[in-house]
């Protein structure tokens, strides 16, 4: 199968289901308009809404990713005690600074997914990436910045590296 | 039965704590960050709203709301890069 | 008796959730900066309304609805960390000053620590 039609039935099956489970309605008319305008919009559009256009490497990223969620929702939940109870804090314990590092991914989807990931977790914001890899990072207090600094790449880097394979653990 | 309506008046509660730091300002992106913050805590309203009036047609709202709350905030930050409209 | 235990999880979400929300919003107010700001609100706001959502989720059971709010609920958690991050970014480009220990300072690329 060739590339372009992988992504695009991948887009296809994806946006039909949404359709289908937003209407809720099963009557023939819906049916067709619906494949009428996923058509259009998976025809138009597949080239960014699929972004890695070989089948084992989707799979295998996607199961990845799955593995990944529940450490980022462990971290998440951190993140929100430590800001809480700064926030609470009568003297408000704060000590923000600005840190750079080297992050040596490649691809821009790795490179969204740690900047997102970054931004959720405890007392750290992406601020701005560069392209070849470099993320600009503002963090709340001092403690929160020493495991960017540690080792290159650091340990939430290779993680994300580990997902869409461009680091090996 | 779970009484939502209280859920309502605490996200109102929330909403005019926001409100504080969009009319305080200094700066225009602290009032971005208070614009967004108050357009994720309508999206709930809304959503609360469906329940408390048993429609669920309402959460298609909220999900639209939810695409132009990002897209606003998407949209005016570029904008302030780019055009040079900052303080 | 499985309906009570299921009503006293949901409110124990939401509220939870809520407490979460107002934390954030508290947190836009007290914090001394644009940036400091950014760290209440993208963090609490989050969570705050994943925890709210998923225990409107579990009061709901498995229907057409809670498929709306599952959509809801991933929306607002793949986009909320982007929206925070382009926010961020056009305040740091345009020389926002920022709040340290030690009094406002301007940072750019070239000064970082």
């Amino acid at each position: 199968m060739k590339k372009s039609v992988f992504g695009f039935a991948i887009s296809f099956i994806v946006l039909y289901l949404f359709w289908i489970l937003n209407s809720g309605i099963f009557e023939p008319f819906y049916l067709a308009l619906g494949v009428i305008s996923t058509f259009t919009v998976s025809y138009l559009f597949h080239k960014i809404f699929v972004p890695i256009k070989e089948p084992k490497l989707l799979l295998r990223t996607a199961i990845r990713f799955l593995l990944y969620i529940p450490w980022l929702v462990y971290q998440i939940i951190l993140a929100n005690l430590d800001v809480a109870k700064r926030v609470l804090h009568p003297s408000m314990p704060i000590d923000p600074v600005v840190i750079s590092f080297q992050s040596n991914l490649k691809s821009e989807l790795s490179m969204t997914t740690l900047g997102n990931s970054i931004t959720l977790t405890p007392g750290t914001i992406t601020i701005d990436i560069d392209p070849d890899g470099t993320f600009y990072v503002h963090c709340l207090g001092r403690e929160h910045a020493e495991p960017f600094l540690e080792d290159v790449p650091c340990e939430m880097a290779s993680r994300v590296g580990y997902i869409f394979g461009e680091i090996e653990r | 039965m779970i009484p939502f309506e209280i859920f309502l008046y605490i996200l109102l509660i929330t909403t005019s704590i926001v409100m504080y730091r969009i009319i305080k300002g200094p700066t225009t992106f602290d009032r971005i960050v208070g614009v967004n913050a108050v357009g994720t805590k309508t999206i709930l309203f809304i959503v609360m709203i469906s329940y408390v009036l048993g429609r669920p047609n309402f959460l298609d709202i909220a999900l639209l709301y939810a695409i132009l709350n990002f897209l606003g905030s998407i949209v005016i930050s570029i904008y302030i890069e780019r055009g040079g409209v900052a303080e | 008796m499985i309906e009570i235990i299921k009503s006293v999880i949901v409110v124990i979400f939401l509220i939870v959730g809520s407490l979460f929300l107002i934390t954030g919003s508290l947190g836009i107010v007290r914090f001394p900066d644009t940036y400091s700001r950014m760290h209440a609100s993208g963090k609490c706001d989050t969570l705050g309304i994943s925890l709210i959502l998923v225990g409107l989720i579990i009061y709901q059971g498995l229907d057409f609805v809670t498929v709306k709010l599952i959509l809801i609920l991933l929306f607002v958690f793949f986009t909320g960390p982007v929206a925070v991050n382009s926010i961020i970014r056009a305040s740091f480009k345009s020389g926002n000053k920022m709040w340290t220990v030690k009094g406002w300072v301007q940072w750019s690329k070239e000064r970082i620590e």
